[in-house]
């Protein structure tokens, strides 16, 4: 996942290094607004996704201030978790790396990366995680279909029986929304 | 303004109401300027054949980063609770999407007509108490030929055999302009439990192609619909007026540029504007200037409109300007199928729904008004069909996982649970648009301290949801309820959005701010939408309502917009009744 972290916050210095005088011409195009219509997919190509969107003037400012506080607390949140590692976080155990995770001085920073873990594990490959598709193989989703679609039989029918599994995290999942 | 030389409109906002504003005054002879405060993501738009788009099947770029904004860093608002001394939250409040074409670019395109009723509620249901209800300056067989001609322009699909018999009586209407398009498997499972349970669900009017249509494209049913704008530009809404303004030769387009102010002259009766002035970004920093007009067009959407107004200081002799904000009272169907994949991500967001909740004498719904001391307790339109994508789905997991899995919350069951999709795959969601009633303390007003980029200060919207909604909600949460599991359903919930959002108003739905109104003492805006007390500043878009409605507000939105600007552009109205009553 840090593919996906990496080329969002690497965005910042694009952001920061565009000067006043280019008005976006020229301009490296950060990686926050994949283009469109279509990838290549589902079509003969090229994939447009992959050729990124210059950001209006407005949009300009709004990610500079948003990556700006992203990245200190990347920073800080890192530092903490190898303060709670009494080392290198990166070192400890798997288990211990979870056990970690879990302490409640490491909520506020866990949400973050969680979030962004999951933006990356399920966005379009072109924003750099997701990387062929995986993370929506795991979960058969197809992702984007356009220019395709679907036909109307695909939209109409019934996929026919299809257990949901016996995890106990689903049963749980489901007794909490109908205690609700 | 008299006289042969063309007359200048500058208007504000090109989305649902503007667009239509823009095509009529063109069409009429007039030199158009739009302004639009968001980019255009659009190609094409004045030329012949499809119009180009940078939109895609894209969650990331719609839902989490803001591509159609506004990005509430730089356009936050705020929400204040009913009574509570200070806003309580600041960032994004009932956002409508800041782009060329507006609200149009993200709309489920669901175009149910307000009923009779809607028109005329005082008047038909009677006052309700601490609710400031009226009747509209005119009726839904008024203003009809305008959603006929509406629908012709962007072209509507829908079954006319298969309306209800209840559709019919309150909003008759002709055939529509396409068929059908294919009917999602969890709209149509829940269909079958509304009516198991007595409801009449059908495939719902929607202005999406079903065939080619206007030069745009059938909808290839891509299942990125609601909230993303449309890839293939078979929703292309707005953006059809829009074009035929442009293609007059006598309309412009200005994206990328925010009105901040109406200049206003004269004093008394001969209070007018003289134009407009406006803002826009560069990466030097803000660049300002003016545009003079005969006629301004406010067409912001409702928040952004009676902002705009608050900025450039309107009269306000009834005191209402700002008040009678109406947001919908939603309510959210979630029924789970453990046993089946219900496939939500193909097809249009929703294709079934059913009417029958709007009606105040809906079995069992007077009873319990008043045993809650209300003459009615209404509901609305009810949507079927529909999921969440893979990214809200994932921060649901997170949430639930926060809290019945405090030690562990990700890892392994993070990923079981993404696997069993039970809040995605298996899931048939289903929304109550129910009617909000019109409160004098439900009010948009400018936040005493909170700017935006501009440094404006930005809307500050007061609201919580009022007693009617409460009690209808009470009372159609367990009908919703019945409907999912007569649809087989293992898990059935019904939730008021605001429960989700801790009491803020949530979806975009906005509409009054500006009421319509015959006299100057009790609305904003006149008959035809001109503000009271000036003498050429015009109203297109929702916050002209005078009540909600209790559906989809932007067909209505159109056809009062294309309504009212051609009264203004002089060509008469259609509607004999209507001129005679005004």
């Amino acid at each position: 996942m840090t593919g996906y972290i990496d080329a969002m916050l690497g965005t910042l210095a694009t952001l920061e290094a565009a000067g006043p005088a280019d008005e976006g011409k020229a301009a490296p195009v950060p990686v926050l607004f994949a283009g469109g219509p279509w990838s290549d997919r589902h079509s003969a190509g090229p994939d447009l996704m992959a050729s990124f969107i210059p950001l209006d003037p407005v949009a300009r400012l709004a990610w500079r201030t948003r990556l700006a506080d992203w990245q200190q607390q990347y920073t800080s949140g890192i530092a903490l978790l190898d303060e709670l590692a009494g080392g290198d976080f990166t070192q400890v155990t798997p288990v211990g790396q979870d056990e970690i995770l879990a302490r409640p001085e490491a909520c506020g920073f866990l949400s973050l990366l969680f979030g962004h873990t999951i933006e990356g594990m399920y966005s379009n490959p072109e924003y750099g995680g997701n990387r062929g598709r995986a993370g929506w193989q795991d979960i058969g989703f197809p992702g984007d279909s356009q220019p395709l679609g679907y036909t109307s039989a695909e939209v109409e029918r019934c996929d026919g029986r299809d257990q949901a599994g016996d995890a106990s995290v689903v049963a749980d999942v489901l007794k909490y929304l109908e205690s609700l | 303004m008299s006289g042969a030389a063309a007359r200048k409109a500058v208007i504000i906002g090109s989305g649902a109401g503007g667009s239509f504003a823009a095509m009529e005054l063109a069409r009429a002879g007039w030199q158009v300027i739009v302004f639009e405060k968001g980019p255009n993501h659009f190609t094409n738009l004045a030329g012949e054949g499809p119009i180009g788009t940078l939109f895609s099947n894209d969650d990331l770029k719609m839902n989490a980063r803001h591509f159609a904004g506004p990005d509430p860093i730089t356009f936050p608002r705020t929400w204040r609770p009913v009574g509570a001394p200070a806003a309580a939250y600041t960032g994004s409040v009932d956002e409508l999407p800041q782009v060329v074409g507006g609200g149009t670019v993200h709309w489920n395109a669901h175009v149910p007509r307000f009923w009779d009723i809607d028109f005329e509620q005082l008047s038909a249901l009677g006052p309700v108490p601490g609710a400031d209800l009226a009747d509209w300056p005119f009726s839904y067989r008024d203003i009809a030929p305008y959603y006929d001609e509406v629908e012709r322009v962007i072209g509507v699909q829908g079954d006319l055999s298969a309306t209800p018999g209840i559709v019919m009586r309150h909003a008759p209407r002709g055939p529509y302009q396409m068929p059908p398009g294919p009917q999602q498997r969890a709209s149509l499972v829940l269909a079958a439990g509304a009516a198991a349970v007595g409801m009449h669900p059908h495939p719902v009017p929607m202005a999406i192609n079903s065939q080619p249509y206007n030069g745009q494209r059938a909808c290839n049913n891509c299942g990125f619909c609601a909230n993303y704008g449309c890839p293939v530009m078979a929703r292309p809404s707005a953006l059809v007026p829009l074009r035929l303004a442009l293609r007059t030769g006598r309309a412009t387009l200005v994206p990328e540029t925010m009105v901040t102010g109406i200049q206003l002259a004269g004093s008394g009766a001969a209070r007018r504007a003289t134009g407009v002035s406006w803002v826009r970004m560069t990466s030097r920093g803000p660049v300002s200037g003016g545009e003079s007009a005969d006629v301004v067009v406010m067409a912001a959407s409702a928040i952004e409109t009676v902002r705009l107004a608050l900025l450039s200081q309107f009269p306000d002799p009834s005191r209402k300007l700002g008040r009678r904000l109406m947001l919908h009272s939603f309510t959210n169907g979630i029924a789970i199928f453990p046993d089946e994949r219900m496939h939500a991500y193909r097809g249009r967001s929703t294709t079934q729904g059913a009417e029958d909740a709007a009606d105040p004498d809906f079995p069992g719904s007077r009873a319990h008004a008043r045993a809650n001391g209300l003459p009615y307790a209404r509901g609305g339109v009810i949507e079927m069909g529909g999921s969440q994508d893979p990214i809200a789905e994932g921060l649901s997991y997170q949430a639930l996982l926060g809290l019945i899995r405090p030690s562990r919350p990700f890892g392994a069951e993070f990923k079981q649970l993404m696997r069993s999709s039970v809040l995605r795959d298996r899931l048939a969601g289903c929304t109550l648009i129910g009617d909000e009633l019109p409160y004098l303390d439900h009010t948009v007003t400018l936040d005493p301290t909170v700017k935006d980029v501009f440094g404006l200060p930005v809307a500050q919207v007061t609201w919580s949801l009022g007693q009617h909604e409460q009690v209808a909600q009470q009372f159609y949460i367990p009908v919703l309820k019945k409907m999912m599991t007569a649809a087989g359903a293992g898990t059935a919930l019904a939730v008021p959005d605001t429960i989700y959002s801790g009491g803020k108003p949530t979806r975009g739905h906005v509409m009054g701010g500006m009421m319509m109104g015959a006299s100057p003492a009790s609305s904003v805006t006149d008959s035809h939408g001109r503000v009271h007390g000036l003498d050429n500043v015009y109203v297109a878009d929702g916050s002209v309502f005078v009540t909600s409605g209790a559906r989809n507000p932007t067909n209505t939105i159109m056809a009062v917009a294309l309504r009212n600007m051609r009264h203004l552009a002089g060509a008469g109205t259609t509607a004999g009744s209507d001129a005679a009553r005004t």
